[in-house]
């Protein structure tokens, strides 16, 4: 969601589909996937991803993306309540002093309930509720970590500000360093999990699309406001298991927000976020349709060492699952790629640093650390997501 | 050797039982009344008691600890900081009320106000709403509330309609968003009459705006040490078991009064198979003397007869037990009543069969069917061989007993009489003082009843001839029926008679205490309960003809290790007579109220609390804990928990609540209460919020009708007791009139008419009635003042005076002998009956 | 006088009826004292209970002292009982919560006569039979013997007409039945009182005027 346009909204489709399909038994799951005091609620579920993802019909009320806008810094990184969904999206791959590699998703959804909410007296009513997830890749243990919380927008207890740039969910805060918006820290403890990590560009923001406009559909209101922080590094703590390590390495960070969301065909998809070794980075995401077919809205970006980006279309990456994992909540992932951009003599093998990289939450999806061997091209590591793919 | 192999022996009881049918039936029904009424009770105690700790596990959930708020409530900044700060998890905050619900007679629901999203780790269950709802049902738009797809079912209404609900003086209309189908018993019991709401609705509906009621959390020690260094004033951290065992345990008292009251029926049923099991030994002395004579064993006589009482025992248990089952249905509904009139908000709809109390039951009941078997089996193996002894002389060797029983009688009224007295606070040994002293009593009415009726011989034998001293002889000589059948009834009697003026004391004292206490004309509540709008109350005091106003405000404070009633008054000194002290000098209590920060306490709260005059007591108010001495214990029968009274001024000095909950409004002289109420009522419908306006004899008369409707089930209980009394006596007179049957034939023979022996018997009867009644008074009497002067003082905490209505004893009297005249019908019309040829035919 | 006419009565036992007496007639002069013999069943008891109204026949009609019976309910025959005759059981005779003196005032006191001279009678009557020291003592303290003399008292106390007694001697030793008997005699001589007495000894009927036997037949 976080790196393409699409991806969000393809996402937030793929999230409703499973929420459709867990209705019932998404509590359970939620107790079985971490500590109770992490866990939401039976995710709100049913909630309004289904809303945030509805179509056209029940965008009424919101505020929508409809045309290229210039994007204003800092105040957008902030949030924008009067449209449906929007999200601050980390991915990242650390290691210790020695070697100890972690892979960390940190990650703040805020969704708008009710376009249209009465006047209330209470603070605490809202029309702004927030969804927040946490995971850790122990890869050494071969273990994944992962908490999910729903908290409403109000009263202070989840919500943001541009400036200084603060957005949270209750303790999971992710905030400006120093005076301007970046660097920016997260701060997200969670008993015996915590990811402590401060980030700090080594590259400019990249406005995605069509600068920052990116269609997901054939209707204009079809679209969100997106860019990237395609390279940050990354230092800090990460605890697992009560155990502090101190770690660096690069991370990735997308914001997005938006009304509308995909047609109602979408299947789910498939999204990379790569760091090569040479300084450039690769992200492409394939939206997978119910038949089968890579739907035409699926796009890429390739960042050049200076910062450059360069658009790439459905045409130009070529994908390939190499290897299957059957998750123990059922549902079979192609974890292990080839992806293959020619123009750009790039053919990459991706490997997950770990199987079992499956967040069961309230929506049930695959989001792990990769590693990058380059066929042709240079190595590297990167984040992969892969939805619809649950059963 | 025996000649009758056993299965013989077993035959011939069994025959001599069926032979004996009325015997065998009444026998049955005196086991099975008794252990109805032991079980109904102990079920209905149960089904209560699980009711209450169904809602409060339900309501309570997985909660460790609950940081409780006085009655500012807890800012809600409090909890945010909480969580996104301390980072304390899981914790819950909760806003709780409750509201009426007009139309449906004006039943309670209880709103709990939660954050679904915060209760996944506390309540899943209501977590697991947020698996249902719509998020913006619950937290963008108002008044959503979720209930027990069971309640909504009840209350006619479905997903998608409203339901009114009245609080703070206004109807609000509740969006019914889902219905819960939960899978646990635990919440589909346990949430009944609630509606959950999103915090936010709640504070709305509540008028509870930024404040929370209290936060839940499930933590360890060291989480909950940290919660406590953050406690905000006048809110307590308390661990959540112990708050709902504190509530539930003030229901304990009360319902270990309906535990003894359903003994003594148990109790009454014993006597009854005694009784039985006597007159069936003493009936047969001849056939087991001719069994003896062949060689039966004493051991084998005794176990015919030990049989015979199992055989009764345990079919007139499962009678008992079934029958239990049906009352047990009828009862807890009026113990639910009770609890709600007396103590808290429960809803308990239906009978829960704990297999434990139903074993409770047939083990007593079969156990005291053996146990008071026992004496008559012990009979029968000193029957000689070839016995054919003569009643008299059985007489007279029951009458030796008699100075036995005298001893053993005043023996038992001492140790009664002691117990009831000797321990500080227990309940449960004057319980146990009481029954002795309802067994001495009991233990006394033989040789009272033979002492009296021969001396009533000369005198009836002057009045009314040979029939008359046959009537006083004839209760005499047949003591050993007539003696046990005289104790039942004098053991039902009394306690109809000390229930009854123990009742009665309490509604004269209540009553008392009404006139004293309701000094207002008119009073001003807010419909559906909640704090008067300030408007509202400018509107009612600017009203011409208001000479002063009382103004009262009710809230909850944390105590130490409880939450007290706190009473908030503003009392214009017009009105200082509306309390009564039962200890303080009123003088300087009410300057030490008023000037120096003094509360009084209610005659209960000192009870339970252990408090003088002179004591203090320390609160949890809104700047920190504080303590306020306490100037006086006032009579107070409103509450059985107790209350603390503090003056206004005092109140907002230490809490930040300007908060009123209702209004005493006097009528200046000259004024007609009638149409002062009349124009504050057209003040007030000026505003927006509705108000109730009650004049003082309205909330007089409907304070009485509770207090009545409280004691219902003891009304209940008393009737009950009554009926097993009316089987035994009914038992003991039948098997009375079969044993004389040939005295009777004798007299038949020698020219007496179907009447007149009729007459007799009755007239016999009605002696046996009259004696046990009078015999009751003075027990009953002893009843009422063991209720009075230390069970309902241990149980309840208040104090009355014994107040004996001469009518009471009258209709006691009465009943006593109304019930022995109609329990000797049946016998004696039968006897009228049978020719006399075949009485005598039958030796 | 004592007229049966074609009397029967018979009892039900389970499914059958036992005929006690077929169309028995009969009769007993005034004063005359009969003795009634015969095995048991055979219905000398019934007969004594018909003849003394606590019983009626199935059939047939009964004659006493010109009073027919079998005409009269229930409740007249009991007071034709009270003042025309006297019972004497073959065991327990006496009210047991009465004293000796009142069980004999008893009988008086029904039938209005507990006057001055009537409470003389009882007293003569108590020392005729030997127990005047006994007045105050209740029946059970006395001896089978003693209980029937005063029983034997009691049922002439009011001064019937005619005397019932079944087996009046059956439970007592010889010695005891002869002091009974005797007092019987004396008490019941000179055709003052007419007396049918069932027995089973041929030596206390041959005391009396009569001696009827029934038969299995039913006479």
């Amino acid at each position: 969601m976080r790196r393409h346009l699409r991806l969000r909204p393809g996402r937030s489709t793929a999230i409703a589909l499973v929420i459709i399909a867990f209705a019932a038994g998404g509590i359970a799951l939620l107790d079985r996937s971490g500590p109770p005091e992490e866990t939401g609620p039976g995710p709100g579920a049913a909630f309004d991803v289904t809303a945030a993802l509805g179509g056209e019909e029940q965008a009424a009320g919101y505020r929508r993306v409809t045309g290229p806008e210039p994007l204003a810094f800092p105040q957008d990184h902030g949030p924008h309540p009067g449209y449906r969904h929007e999200w601050w999206y980390v991915t990242g791959n650390v290691t210790t002093d020695g070697g100890r590699h972690f892979g960390f998703q940190a990650t703040l959804f805020r969704f708008n309930i009710a376009p249209e909410m009465p006047a209330r007296a209470s603070d605490l009513a809202t029309n702004q509720l927030w969804m927040a997830h946490m995971a850790v890749t122990d890869t050494r243990a071969g273990a994944f970590h992962h908490r999910e919380r729903f908290v409403r927008g109000a009263a202070g207890l989840a919500g943001g500000t541009a400036r200084p740039f603060r957005v949270h969910a209750e303790d999971w805060v992710m905030r400006s360093a120093d005076s301007g918006a970046m660097p920016v820290e997260l701060h997200f403890p969670a008993g015996d999990l915590a990811i402590e990590m401060r980030l700090t560009p080594r590259k400019p923001l990249v406005l995605q699309g069509e600068q920052g406009y990116s269609r997901k559909g054939p209707e204009p209101g079809n679209a969100s406001r997106y860019y990237s922080y395609t390279r940050l590094a990354a230092q800090g703590r990460i605890t697992v298991a009560g155990e502090t390590h101190t770690v660096s390495g690069s991370a990735w960070m997308d914001r997005e927000w938006g009304t509308s969301s995909l047609g109602a065909d979408q299947e789910g998809w498939d999204w990379f976020a790569l760091q090569l070794e040479d300084g450039r980075e690769l992200m492409f995401y394939r939206l997978r349709r119910g038949d089968g077919s890579t739907s035409p809205y699926s796009e890429g970006v390739l960042v050049a060492r200076d910062g450059t980006a360069e658009r790439l279309g459905p045409g130009q990456v070529r994908l390939e699952p190499q290897r299957y994992w059957r998750s123990p909540h059922g549902g079979r992932y192609p974890v292990a790629w080839r992806m293959q951009v020619p123009e750009h003599d790039l053919d990459l093998a991706l490997e997950p640093v770990l199987d079992y990289q499956e967040l069961d939450g309230a929506f049930r999806y695959w989001e792990g650390a990769v590693r990058v061997r380059g066929r042709s091209g240079p190595d590297g590591r990167g984040y992969a997501e892969l939805t619809g793919y649950a059963q | 050797m025996t000649l009758l192999p056993r299965p013989l022996l077993a035959r011939a009881s069994l025959r001599y039982l069926l032979g004996h049918p009325w015997q065998l039936g009444l026998a049955l029904l005196g086991v099975a009344l008794g252990v109805a009424v032991v079980v109904a009770v102990d079920l209905a105690n149960q089904s209560a008691s699980r009711g209450f700790s169904l809602s409060a596990e339900a309501l309570t959930g997985r909660a460790t600890h609950q940081v409780v708020a006085g009655p500012e409530g807890l800012p809600e900044e409090w909890y945010v900081r909480l969580r996104t700060e301390a980072g304390i998890r899981p914790s819950a905050p909760v806003v709780e009320g409750f509201v009426r619900l007009p139309g449906h007679g004006d039943r309670t629901l209880r709103i709990l106000g939660v954050d679904v999203f915060a209760e996944a780790g506390v309540r899943p269950a209501l977590g697991a709403v947020s698996a249902t709802v719509e998020p913006a049902d619950l937290l963008a738009r108002p008044r959503g509330a979720v209930l027990l797809a069971s309640d909504l079912e009840r209350l006619g209404r479905a997903v998608g309609d409203t339901l009114t609900v009245r609080h703070g003086g206004r109807d609000h209309a509740l969006r019914i968003v889902a219905g819960l189908r939960p899978e646990r018993e635990l919440e589909a019991v346990g949430l009944r009459d609630v509606a959950i709401m999103d915090i936010a609705a709640a504070q709305e509906l509540l008028g509870r705006v930024g404040r929370l009621d209290r936060v839940d959390l499930v933590a360890d020690a060291a989480t909950a040490d940290r919660v406590a260094d953050r406690i905000p004033d006048g809110a307590r951290l308390v661990v959540a078991d112990r708050r709902a065992e504190t509530l539930e345990q003030m229901t304990d008292a009360f319902r270990l009064n309906l535990q003894a009251f359903s003994l003594l029926a148990l109790v009454v049923g014993a006597f009854l198979i005694y009784n039985t099991m006597t007159f069936s030994v003493v009936q047969r002395r001849r056939l087991m003397g001719l069994l003896r004579a062949t060689g039966t064993t004493r051991g084998e006589l005794l176990g015919v007869v030990l049989g015979e009482a199992v055989v009764i025992g345990v079919l007139g248990t499962a009678a008992g037990v079934a029958l239990g089952v049906a009352l047990a249905t009828v009862l807890v509904d009026l113990v639910t009543r009770t609890i709600n009139d007396l103590y808290f908000v429960l809803a308990v709809r239906e009978l829960t069969l704990t297999p434990g109390s139903l074993l409770r039951g047939a083990a007593l009941g079969i156990g005291m069917t053996v146990v008071a078997a026992l004496a008559p089996a012990r009979e029968a193996t000193t029957v000689p061989p070839r016995a054919a002894l003569s009643r008299s002389v059985l007489e007279r060797a029951h009458r030796r007993w008699l100075p036995g029983l005298v001893l053993a009688g005043v023996a038992l009224l001492a140790a009664g009489g002691l117990l009831l007295v000797a321990s500080e606070r227990s309940l449960v040994v004057p319980f146990a003082g009481l029954f002795g002293v309802i067994l001495g009593g009991a233990l006394l009415v033989p040789p009272g009843l033979w002492l009296v009726t021969r001396g009533l011989a000369p005198v009836l034998g002057a009045a009314a001839g040979f029939t008359g001293r046959m009537t006083a002889r004839g209760v005499a000589a047949s003591l050993s029926r007539t003696g046990v059948a005289a104790s039942a009834l004098a053991v039902a009697v009394s306690a109809v008679i000390g229930v009854g003026v123990m009742v009665d004391s309490f509604r004269t004292t209540f009553a008392e205490w009404l006139d004293a206490t309701l000094h207002a004309d008119v009073y001003v509540s807010v419909a559906g309960g909640g704090p008067m709008d300030a408007e509202q109350r400018r509107r009612l005091l600017a009203v011409s003809g208001v000479a002063t106003a009382t103004r009262s405000r009710f809230v909850r404070v944390g105590a130490g290790d409880h939450e007290a009633r706190l009473r908030v008054f503003a009392v214009p000194p017009a009105a200082e007579d509306g309390f009564s002290f039962r200890t303080g000098n009123p003088e300087t209590a009410w300057r030490a109220y008023r000037q120096d920060g003094a509360v009084f306490v209610t005659e209960p709260y000192a009870w339970h609390q252990e408090l003088e005059v002179g004591d203090r007591v320390t609160l949890n108010t809104g700047s920190g804990t504080a303590t306020f001495p306490v100037a006086a214990v006032v009579y107070d029968y409103g509450t059985s928990e107790g209350a603390i009274i503090m003056a206004r001024r005092t109140y907002t000095r230490y809490w930040d609540d300007n908060a009123v909950d209702s209004l005493g409004i006097r009528a200046a002289d000259g004024v007609d209460p009638e149409r002062l109420q009349e124009r504050l009522r057209q003040a007030a419908a000026a505003g927006g919020q509705q108000l109730a306006f009650r004049a003082d004899h309205e909330i007089r008369a409907r304070s009485l009708a509770v207090f009545d409707r409280t004691f219902t089930i003891t009304e209940v209980l008393r009737l009950l007791a009554i009926l097993v009394a009316v089987t035994g006596v009914l038992s003991a007179l039948l098997a009375l009139a079969l044993e004389r049957a040939r005295e009777y034939a004798v007299l038949r023979a020698g020219g007496m008419t179907a009447r007149e022996l009729g007459g007799l018997v009755t007239a016999q009867n009605a002696l046996v009635g009259l004696l046990s009644g009078l015999f009751a008074v003075p027990l009953g009497l002893a009843l009422a003042g063991g209720l009075i002067g230390v069970i309902n003082r241990r149980s309840f905490g208040w104090s009355m005076d014994l107040a004996v209505d001469p009518w009471i004893l009258l209709q006691a009297v009465a009943l006593s002998v109304a019930a022995a005249v109609a329990a000797g019908i049946y016998p004696a019309w039968r006897l009228a009956r049978t020719e006399p040829a075949l009485a005598l035919r039958e030796e | 006088m004592i007229v049966l006419d074609g009397v029967s009565r018979a009892f039900r036992e389970g499914e059958h009826a036992r005929v006690v007496l077929d169309r028995f007639s009969g009769s007993v002069a005034g004063g005359e004292r009969l003795a009634l013999v015969g095995r048991s069943g055979v219905g000398k008891s019934t007969l004594l209970n018909l003849i003394g109204g606590m019983d009626r026949p199935d059939a047939g009609r009964i004659t006493v002292s010109d009073t027919e019976l079998t005409a009269l309910s229930e409740r007249d025959r009991t007071l034709f009982r009270r003042y025309h005759i006297g019972f004497v059981f073959q065991f327990f005779n006496l009210i047991p919560t009465l004293t000796v003196a009142e069980n004999l005032h008893m009988p008086l006191e029904m039938t209005g006569g507990l006057t001055p001279a009537g409470r003389r009678r009882a007293q003569e009557l108590l020392e005729r039979v030997g127990l005047a020291d006994r007045r105050d003592a209740f029946p059970d303290t006395l001896s089978g013997g003693e209980q029937q003399r005063i029983a034997l008292a009691r049922a002439l106390v009011h001064r019937p007409g005619v005397l019932l007694a079944d087996e009046p001697t059956g439970t007592l030793d010889t010695a005891t039945a002869e002091e009974v008997l005797t007092l019987l005699d004396e008490l019941t001589g000179g055709g003052r009182v007419t007396v049918v007495l069932v027995t089973h000894s041929p030596e206390v009927a041959s005391r009396m005027d009569r001696v009827l036997r029934l038969g299995s037949d039913g006479g």
